[in-house]
């Protein structure tokens, strides 16, 4: 650590980057990757980089990693320039690049021992602390084991505990957390809390709004600015008292969020499973709201300060929500069902004996690890792979015998953005149609209302690359239901989008639901599961729990987590050992 | 220490991924054999068809030469009608007519004037066929002149000698140019795809964020796949001697020496490539067309240069293994000749340099340029 500054380790000042090969006239002129940010790290604490995609964060780590020059401003870090002495510092600072960014076809001891001299530390030195790092991660029975066949959890805190050889003073970690499971999440903070314990500054990107809770301070980033900087607690306290939950029938829900909406008062209204929940605006009561329902207060989340933070002027043009007249509530009409489905990959049984019996218009989740068997599950429901036993029927179509017939009332949305990028908007649109075997006039038709419904209008013409995150997820989900489908299938739908888009997507698809569609969702997001009617929680193949989101949540809780959050009750139940 | 560690991480990638180990192993041999077995300048055993409009004595010891000859099947036909039909069909790869004049113009003037048809679709036969006739020809034509007259203008037989080739076998010219193509080819696929990887794996930012240098990084890419690569030369001399018995003529170490300088451009010409690409799969196909067939067509080894244009002779400076196919063939058939070999191995020296250069200065030291 550098004796004349023992306070701030990191000093960002003014600083603003822009790619040069980005085009500078995207519509909101976001051609700054990050623009006059300035902020300080201090000694000793654990800063969390928080934002959506596209805010920033990995530009900041990569400048103060010395991979970028800035444009503009300046920086500093343990009082050296990150380019000019760049030598000196990248023995004294640990970065862990976005993704896994580990040799896969070298073992954990390797791509250890490999960091280590990569950074010049002495071997004596280096062999007590990688048995020390191995231990503490749990990964010290797979020394000899090929980075390549370690889960996603275990490579993220192999790739962590190489950054802290040499005990670094500093630590620069580009979203740690994604991809990965909430227990293995869970060790890397833990790891990442043990090295602040032991003096090391830490900064930690992050798109999850609720990792603000185990920041000692916290940065929010949206659209390459700085938004706030500050203790998270700071960030929640001004919503105490605004944020209130209400339960209405469930054939009023989504009538009811529409009204809402509309009402000045109201900052923010989504519905999180059964319920509806209200963000009052700074000056608004509860009281003045026109409700006939009774109003629960709650306690306020990240995801609201974020978007009472951003206040009004970034909220995303939000889709007009589809039309309510054929509100339904979900009938006990069962549209999918599996008996004893069970898929075998070798020895291993990646899908072990699934009993599911989904609801026309239920939002129905498959929750779980990496590997858990949610998508060898979610493949066989949609007839992309054949059970090595038992069945799958979807509307009563016996998948084994006519999958064909079966596709075509299921809509598909991939995680990552899965269209042809060098298309425009209007061509993939149509190509999908021509697809799904859509009739020239009626998918003309078809485009025309989708368009105008999710906002694309004024995009048709632009290449799909070219679109924001949050208009690219909407495209994809264009493309998932231009043939009117009766199930639609969601791979993760809203991983690293903004709050205001993930709102403006959930409503659609509560609208869709409310009109008899039924919707399966697979993530390994907890934070998903809020927006679900009911969900089973796999792990190892096996359901281990399921219903309603509220309901497992209460199930699980403890007297040292009385009120878990989804995260808590899935390592509940996981740690349970598949009793529920 | 770092640079040692980045070797050994190289080392411990190729021996998991057994493509690098086919490539300079295996890749050589099958190479090696299709060249060896495939591209054959010496001609079969040619079939012509015969017309002859000349019964002289004189026209008939012409035809008895020709009968002689190892490589002409000599099938006679009636007329010359007959001779082309057959030529169409495809059936005979010539037709020789004889004409009515023969023997008078061998004995009045010492000239023989004969008419061969070739097959124009089938070039290099009909260029051997009309060179073996007329020289065939011309030792027949000697013949006569030597036991016509007595005392005779002095009879000059040409023995043609090939130096360096003696059985005159294009196997042995045309197997040294090969392995100059394959040791192109593995040498530059070797590396094109290593820096690539990095990329496309995300590693290169762990390596770019750490203290290591451009210098150490190149180094790290190079050293492993030079020993590969002269692994790679000594399968290929071993096939090349065992196999298909080209002889080694230079001393060995100055093989692997003057190899080693060749690998050096090779091996810097896929990591230029790599390092700009970013992507193995682009990475691999511009260096099939950058190593591959440049090497096949304007190294000079079955394509004459001499009679390309000078732009294309201009560019061929550029390839590396222009220079490395005529050293080979120097090494194999002639041996240790310095004469010949000094201005390739010194262009050899200045192309690695100019590469390896290149690389350098294309490897970048950070994310953005």
């Amino acid at each position: 650590m550098n004796p004349q500054s023992p306070q701030q380790l990191v000093r960002v000042s003014q600083l603003s980057y822009r790619y040069a090969d980005e085009p500078t006239n995207t519509a909101d002129g976001a051609a700054w990757a990050l623009q006059e940010l300035t902020l300080d790290l201090r000694a000793g604490e654990i800063m969390g980089l928080i934002g959506p995609d596209g805010a920033g964060k990995t530009t900041l780590l990569r400048l103060l990693a010395g991979l970028l020059k800035p444009v503009e401003g300046s920086l500093e870090l343990l009082g050296l320039d990150p380019i000019r002495d760049h030598s000196r510092l990248s023995r004294q600072v640990g970065y862990m690049p976005q993704r896994f960014s580990l040799y896969e076809d070298l073992t954990v001891q390797e791509n250890m021992r490999l960091c280590a001299r990569l950074r010049a530390l002495p071997r004596h030195e280096t062999l007590g602390q990688e048995a020390r790092l191995l231990e503490a991660a749990g990964l010290a029975s797979f020394r000899t084991r090929l980075a390549g066949k370690l889960s996603g959890g275990m490579k993220q805190k192999l790739a962590l505990i190489s950054t802290l050889l040499g005990q670094p003073p500093l630590l620069l970690l580009d979203e740690p957390g994604v991809g990965v499971d909430p227990l293995s999440r869970r060790e890397l903070w833990t790891l990442v809390h043990r090295a602040r314990s032991e003096g090391r500054s830490i900064l930690w990107s992050t798109a999850y709004l609720d990792e603000a809770a185990r920041c000692d301070r916290v940065c929010i980033l949206h659209r390459g600015r700085l938004h706030y900087l500050g203790a998270p607690d700071a960030l929640l306290a001004p919503l105490r008292g605004r944020v209130f939950t209400l339960e209405p029938p469930a054939a009023a829900r989504v009538a009811l969020l529409r009204q809402v909406q509309g009402i000045p008062g109201v900052q923010d209204a989504m519905l999180e499973g059964p319920r509806l929940r209200i963000l009052l605006r700074r000056n608004a009561t509860a009281s003045e709201l026109p409700l006939p329902y009774k109003l629960h207060p709650a306690e306020p989340n990240f995801e609201e300060a974020f978007i009472d933070l951003m206040g009004d002027q970034h909220r995303a043009t939000a889709p007009s929500v589809a039309s309510l007249e054929a509100a339904a509530e979900p009938t006990a009409e069962i549209v999918i069902r599996t008996e004893g489905l069970t898929r075998n990959f070798g020895s291993f049984v990646a899908t072990d004996h699934l009993d599911l019996a989904v609801h026309r218009g239920e939002i129905f989740g498959l929750l779980g690890a990496n590997g858990a068997g949610k998508t060898t599950a979610f493949r066989m429901m949609c007839g992309l792979l054949r059970p090595s036993s038992g069945k799958a029927e979807i509307l009563g179509i016996d998948l084994a015998r006519d999958a064909r017939r079966a596709r075509a009332h299921l809509g598909y949305m991939a995680q990552q953005f899965s269209l042809y990028r060098n298309l425009s908007v209007l061509q993939n649109l149509r190509f999908f149609a021509s697809v799904y075997g859509l009739k020239p006039s009626e998918a003309g038709h078809r485009i025309r209302e989708l368009a105008e419904r999710y906002g694309l209008g004024p995009w048709l013409h632009r290449n799909a690359a070219a679109l924001p995150l949050g208009l690219r997820q909407r495209l994809s989900m264009a493309c998932a239901v231009l043939h009117d489908p009766a199930l639609l299938f969601l791979d993760e739908p809203t991983s690293g989008v903004d709050p205001f888009a993930r709102r403006a997507f959930w409503q659609e698809i509560n609208a869709m639901a409310a009109k008899g569609v039924t919707i399966i969702v697979t993530t390994h997001f907890m934070d998903e599961a809020q927006y679900l009617h009911r969900l089973v929680i796999m792990n190892h193949g096996k359901v281990i729990a399921q219903g309603h989101p509220e309901d497992l949540k209460a199930a699980a809780a403890t007297q040292s987590h009385p009120q878990p959050t989804m995260e808590e009750a899935f390592i509940h139940y996981v740690e349970q050992g598949g009793k529920p | 220490m770092r640079l040692l560690a980045l070797i050994l991480k190289e080392f411990r990638q190729v021996r998991r991924d057994s493509s690098s180990i086919l490539l300079a192993f295996v890749l050589p041999i099958l190479m090696l054999a299709l060249f060896g077995l495939c591209v054959n300048y010496d001609t079969s055993v040619t079939k012509l068809a015969l017309v002859t409009e000349d019964e002289a004595p004189t026209a008939h010891r012409f035809l008895e030469q020709l009968q002689g000859s190892p490589y002409f099947r000599v099938n006679r036909v009636a007329d010359e009608s007959t001779a082309i039909e057959q030529l169409r069909r495809g059936t005979i790869h010539a037709a020789l007519i004889i004409p009515s004049d023969f023997s008078r113009t061998v004995e009045a003037r010492g000239e023989t004037r004969l008419l061969l048809v070739t097959d124009g679709s089938t070039p290099n036969t009909a260029q051997f066929t009309s060179l073996y006739l007329q020289s065939i020809c011309a030792t027949w034509l000697q013949k006569q002149i030597s036991t016509s007259t007595a005392a005779g203008t002095a009879a000059i037989e040409v023995v043609p000698l090939y130096r360096f080739n003696s059985a005159a076998i294009s196997r042995r010219y045309i197997l040294p140019g090969s392995i100059a193509v394959v040791i192109s080819f593995v040498g530059t696929f070797l590396t094109a795809m290593v820096v690539a990887r990095e990329w496309e794996r995300g590693t290169m930012e762990l390596l770019l964020a750490s203290p290591m240098t451009r210098f150490e990084f190149i180094l790290s890419k190079l050293i492993p796949y030079f020993l590969l690569g002269l692994g790679a030369m000594g399968v290929c001399t071993l096939a090349a001697t065992l196999i298909f018995g080209v002889p080694l003529r230079a001393p060995v170490w100055l093989l692997f020496g003057i190899t080693a300088i060749f690998l050096l451009s090779v091996l810097a010409l896929g990591l230029l490539i790599s390092t700009l690409l970013r992507n193995q799969y682009s990475a691999s196909l511009v260096s099939l067309n950058v190593s591959v067939l440049p090497t096949i067509m304007l190294s000079g080894f079955i394509f004459e240069l001499s009679s390309t244009p000078g732009w294309v002779q201009a560019i061929s400076y550029l390839i590396p293994a222009r220079y490395f196919a005529p050293s080979l063939s120097t090494l194999f058939l002639a041996g240790a000749e310095w004469a010949a070999l000094l201005l390739n191995v010194l262009l050899l020296i200045i192309s690695a340099i100019f590469w390896l250069g290149l690389v350098y200065l294309s490897t970048p030291k950070r994310l953005d340029p």
